[in-house]
Order: structure tokens, then sequence, then C-alpha cells
């Protein structure tokens, strides 16, 4: 095994004598990258010295001998020589080291001396053996190195995308970086393009498609460079790398977020449904008691009775209106929109979100009886259902309130109108802000804010005004959509 | 199941004790047998033991979720199950439904309403699978030959229109979920017609209008569901 090795080692060094590469190692994947013209004719120059430094040489070493060898010797040495060093050497140095060593063998050593000449069949058989030979040897080498450097450059370029991949799989993209740098020779960066300096290369376009301002794999070669169009292909591929790393980080980010946004979320919900059960289970407790006082009760108690009623009918309006608004600011109601007949709509919110002793004071007037919307119930109902609510407890006992479903130009409006005090010019302005009461009492003001904030979500428009004759108007408006007609034929 | 000369039992599931004292005194009171369990497990088992008319199931149990305690019940009983629910989220209501409730009520509740709907639950007769004709009031469905009848009058339905009514009937009564609505009559395609479920059945209850015939409606839970009801 050591024998091989310093063979090889011996090898290597005659190699880099020959061909004047200092990193041989490197050589395949550094040429990619190649940082001056002038190295490559530089190459060139040193390799043509050579060359003619080799024939000057074998010329020298025949001439002493050639008393004792023949012509022909000489041309088997002159082609040896050829053949061996063009080998080693790169292109165009093998031709060269041919044509001069046929030129010299010629011109020394075949009779007559010191004349370009060629007299008799043998020496044209051997001249045209000679080329013949030179050529051959020399495309097969040119091939064997071309492979060679082929696999060696795909050895190089798959050894450094795996050692990219390993730094980035340990999120260590500097690391990666320096991986870059030390194969091309350049300075590398990764930035956003408005930073990216003058005569700087963008490998990448972008790096992360997410990324505002888009980031760029850029790299500076301190000196012009030449990439050559495979350079190019592992730099498009390093970039990829990178910025697959960056997208999976981003991945990994996002799917951490939506996970702790979940978690905290239920967790909210739990605490809300905790919360609304421990207040409204003592509430229907309480009220199914007073129920039974009632009954057995002879009409003396009754204001009492009621007096306790309406405090837990007050508590659970509370809690209804305090989880309402978490459940907004947390953004937990999601609207589900649903084809809507706007009139039918208004009857079910009145069967279903009014309290039938506010429903028995209420009247419903349908005046675009086939005006459609597109809204989710729910909410537009815990909105027309507060607005209704409202109304009802701000009306004098012997006055109706008034809901009514119109058509005006794109919009369907319901409007809430009561006979009661009506809204102070002070308070028209602020009546949809939160903890606003105005003269209200047993309100927490939030009611209407969270009305406002649920008709933002549905997009609904929430307008109060004063009521002709005296009382308050609220509107909610939503837009008018075209009636859903379902062709399907009957069954006969 | 109790006979129907006894008083008919109904077993409340709640883990909270007043709650438990005043529903009892209130239903003993409008004359029925009062069962008590307070908390899930107990509630099943007795259910099983006590094979009672009706169930009065409160949603948030300290052991086990309301949805699990109906679908353990329904594993062996069909007994009416009513649940008595505080949160305004739908989820677990909706939960709850498809796992075999029959309807809820929200607390507070006006006991006047839940002896109502008691009533409406125990009279109810739930045709089984096998009836080709189902009658309610004076509407009759023939399944076989898809017609409606209401009164002399035939009445023309689209084939949706039609199975819509049919899975109303087969539950007559019952609270059913619009996720359920939309499983059983469009199957997998369900979500593209979620929007316009309402259209569906606002076009069945106007086909259904005819006047001076006792015809059952279809009500709306907003954000829950439909029933198909006589009330």
């Amino acid at each position: 095994m050591k024998t091989t090795n310093s063979a090889e080692a011996l090898g290597t060094k005659l190699l880099r004598l020959l061909t004047g590469n200092e990193q041989p190692s490197r050589y395949p994947l550094q040429q990619c990258f190649e940082k001056d013209f002038r190295n490559r004719f530089g190459n060139i120059f040193a390799n043509t010295g050579k060359a003619i430094a080799i024939m000057a040489t074998t010329t020298l070493f025949c001439w002493l001998g050639k008393d004792v060898l023949k012509p022909e010797a000489c041309c088997l040495v002159f082609l040896g020589v050829t053949v061996l060093f063009g080998a080693l050497m790169p292109p165009p140095a093998p031709f060269l080291l041919a044509a001069l060593g046929l030129v010299s063998w010629n011109y020394f050593f075949t009779p007559p001396a010191y004349e370009l000449s060629i007299r008799t069949s043998d020496e044209l058989v051997l001249h045209i053996l000679f080329v013949l030979i030179a050529a051959v040897m020399n495309s097969l080498t040119a091939n064997l190195r071309q492979r060679e450097r082929a696999s060696r450059l795909n050895e190089q370029t798959s050894t450094l995308l795996r050692n990219c991949q390993e730094a980035l799989s340990q999120g260590d993209v500097d690391a990666c970086l320096r991986l870059i740098n030390a194969a091309t020779g350049a300075q590398t960066a990764i930035r956003p393009k408005a930073q990216v300096v003058e005569g700087w290369l963008i490998v990448c376009t972008p790096l992360s498609s997410h990324d505002t301002p888009a980031t760029f794999l850029c790299l500076e070669f301190k000196t012009p460079a030449i990439i050559t169009a495979r350079g190019k292909e592992i730099l498009q591929s390093l970039a990829h790398l990178i910025s697959a790393y960056f997208e999976r980080r981003r991945f990994i980010a996002e799917a951490e977020k939506a996970h702790t946004a979940n978690v905290s979320e239920k967790i909210g919900r739990a605490l809300l449904d905790n919360v609304t059960h421990e207040i409204k289970t003592p509430a229907a407790f309480m009220l199914a008691s007073l129920h039974r006082i009632r009954s057995r009760d002879d009409g003396r108690h009754e204001n009492e009775i009621r007096g306790i009623a309406e405090g837990a009918h007050r508590l659970v309006r509370l809690t209804e209106e305090l989880t309402l608004m978490s459940s907004v600011r947390t953004q937990m109601l999601q609207p589900r929109v649903e084809h809507c007949n706007a009139s039918e709509l208004a009857r079910e919110i009145i069967q279903e979100d009014v309290r039938p002793t506010h429903a028995a004071i209420l009247d419903l007037i349908t005046r675009s009886p086939e005006a459609c919307v597109r809204t989710d119930p729910h909410l537009a109902g815990i909105i027309l259902g507060n607005l209704i609510s409202n109304a009802c407890r701000h009306s004098p006992a012997d006055c109706r309130v008034k809901l009514t479903v119109e058509r005006r130009n794109d919009e369907v409006v319901f409007s809430v109108s009561d006979r009661g005090n009506g809204v102070s010019i002070a308070d028209l302005p602020h009546v949809f802000d939160r903890f606003y009461r105005g003269a209200n009492p047993g309100s927490l003001g939030l009611g209407l804010s969270i009305s406002r904030e649920i008709a933002g979500i549905i997009g609904a428009k929430l307008t109060v005004s004063e009521t002709p004759g005296g009382g308050a108007t609220f509107q909610m408006a939503l837009p008018l959509t075209e009636p859903y007609l379902e062709h399907e034929d009957a069954l006969s | 199941m109790n006979s129907p000369a006894s008083k008919p039992a109904i077993l409340i599931i709640d883990d909270e004790p007043e709650l438990l004292r005043v529903l009892g005194l209130i239903l003993r009171d409008a004359g029925y047998q009062v069962h008590q369990a307070i908390d899930g497990k107990e509630g099943v088992r007795d259910s099983l033991r006590l094979k009672p008319d009706l169930i009065i199931l409160d949603l948030m149990l300290p052991d086990i979720s309301g949805a699990e305690v109906t679908q353990q019940i329904r594993k062996t009983s069909q007994t009416p199950i009513l649940m008595l629910s505080s949160n305004e989220s739908s989820t677990e209501k909706v939960k709850t439904l498809d796992a075999g409730a029959d309807d809820f009520i929200t607390k507070p509740f006006d006991p006047d309403e839940l002896l109502a709907r008691i009533r409406a639950t125990l009279r109810r007769h739930t045709p089984s699978r096998d009836d080709d004709t189902i009658a309610i009031g004076d509407v009759c469905l023939v399944r076989s030959l898809k017609r409606l009848q209401i009164g002399d009058k035939e009445i023309l339905l689209t084939k949706t229109e039609f199975a819509m009514l049919d899975l109303f009937a087969r539950n007559q009564g019952k609270l059913l979920s619009h996720e359920r609505i939309l499983r059983e009559i469009w199957g997998p395609q369900a979500d593209s017609r979620r929007e316009y479920l309402r259209v569906y059945i606002s076009n069945l209850r106007k086909k259904m209008t005819v006047p001076g015939y006792r015809i059952p409606n279809i009500q709306t839970r907003s954000s829950i569901g439909y029933r198909l009801t006589l009330e």
C-alpha cells in the first residue's frame, strides 16, 4: 500500500511540475470559476515553453548518440517522447510536441542532414506512421483526460453539495457559505436585492419566494471571472439547496406558530365555555326556582320575583356579551355564509334570538318580500337580536317596536325603530364605542360595540338615526344578492 | 320502557345538585317520575338499568363529554335525549346531535318551555325504517312512489326536496344538524351545497303551505340545523 501511495505522490508531483497546476485536487471544479483570462493564456505559454524544452533535450540526446543510433531508432525515440509527455500535458502542448519532434528528426537525423526532405519511400512511410501514431495517441489521451476530468468534477461537485447539505441540516448557513467560498474562490453572501453591491454576481432569484424583499445568493470574485456553463449549473444547484433550507425553516416556523395559535385557541374556547357554564347554570336554577315560587305565590311577591328574574337575565346577558366580545377579539367567529331570503331571515331571528317577552311587542314589516342577502344568519341574528333587545328595553310599556325589512338600491336594510327616549345628539357619535353607556344603567356598554365588530366581520353597515316623531332607529344594511334558482325537474 | 298507564320516567344527567333538585321538583309536579345521575358514567349505567322514557343531559359533565354519553346510550337504546347547553359554541352541540341526541335547550331555560319540549318529544311517533307511508298531521308521504299528499292534493316535489322531506319525516321532531342533512342528501358533494341549504328548505316550506290543513313545519335552529314538527 505504501509503495502505491508513494508512486501516486510521485505521479502527482510530476503532474504538478508538468501542468503547472498548484492544487491538482481542486483543478476541475475550480476551472469552472477561473478568475482571470491571464491564467488561461499564461498556462498555454508555459506549456509551449515546456514542449520546446522537452524536444530540445530529446534532440540533444539523439545528437550525442547519433553515431550509435540509426535514423529509425531516433524516430522511435522522438515518437516515444511525444507520446509519453503528450499524455501528461494539456492541449495544445501534445500537438506542438508531435510537430517539433517530426521536424527535429527530419532536420537533424534523416540524410541529408540539416535539410527538411523526404527522399525514399521508407522515409515517407516512417513520417506518415509518426504523424498517425502521434495523432491517435494524442486523441486517445485527450479523451481519457476529458473523461477523467468530468468524473472528478462530478465527484467534487457532489461532495460539495453533500457537505453543504450536511452543514445546512445542522442549521449552519455560514459553514455552507465557507464551503462554497473554498470551492469557487469567491466571496459568497446571502442578502436582499437592494443590498447587492455592483459587480456582484446574483446566482439565484429569488432564494425564498416568500421573502420581501427577495433575497439572493450573491458571489463576489476579486478579479474578473469567467464562469463556465457547468459552473453556473453548480452555483444554481447550491442556491436551490440554500433556498430549500430557508423554505423549510419558514415552513417549520409557520407550522409551530399555527400549532401554538391552535392550542391557545382551544384553551381560550374551553375557558370561555367553562365560564359561561358556571354562570348560566346557577342562573338556570335560580330562574327555575323562581318559576316554582311564582306558581305557588298569590301575586303578593310578583314585583320581587320579577326583580330577581331581571337580575338573573342581566347577569346572563353580560356573560354572553363578554364571551362574545372575547370571541370577536380572538377571531374565533368565522362567518359561514348562506343564501337567505331577508324577510324569512328576520322571522327566524325573531323566533330564535329574541326573548318571547320582547317578541310580543315587536311588529315585523316586510316591504321587499323577495329580497335576498348572502350572510351568516347566526351572526346577523346576534346583531339584530341585540338591536331588538335594546329597543324593547328602552320602549315605553304601551309602545310597540317595529322591525322593517326593505330593499334600498343595492342593499337590504333591516331597521329597528322604537318610541323610547331616543339617542341624544351628544351620544350619537359614540353609541357604537366600547364601554360607552350614555345614561343607560345596568349595561357594560358592550352590546352595540360588539354588534359593530360583528357587522365588520359579515360586511354589514350599522347606523343610527332618530325615529320621526321620537325614539331611535338602528339600521343594519347588507348587500343585496340575486335570488338563487335551482334548476331541477319535479318528480312526476 | 314504562307502561303507558304509569307515569313517564325521566332521567336527568347533570353534575349541579341544585339544578337537579329544582328540575326534579318541577318535573315531579308535572307528573313525571324522576331519576337523577350526577356524571356521565352513572348516567349511561342508569339509562341501561332504568330504561327511562326520556333523558335530559347536561352537555358539560365532569367526566365524559355529552357527545360520548349520547354515543354510549345510543349503542343500546333509542330513548329521546334532550341536551341542556350553556355555551354558545355550536361544535359540541352539533357533535352531540350527530351522535344521536334529539334536541337541545339553552340555559337559562323557561321551565314551561322545557315541559313543552318534553311533552312534544314523548308524544312523538318515530316511524320505522321500513314504513312506506309516513303520515304527519294531514301530510302523507309515500316513499316507494316518491309522492307527497296533503289532504287529497298531490304536491310536486323535486328529487332533492323529496329526499329532504323524507329525511325530516323519518326523524320527526328531531333536530337534524346542517352537517347531517348535507351528508345524507348530497353525500360527498355536500360542501358545495352548504350555502344554498336554506334555499331548498325555504322552497320546501312554500310548497307545503296549503291552507286549511294540519301541516308540520320545518323549524330553524340558527347555526345548528332544522327540525320537522307538528307543534
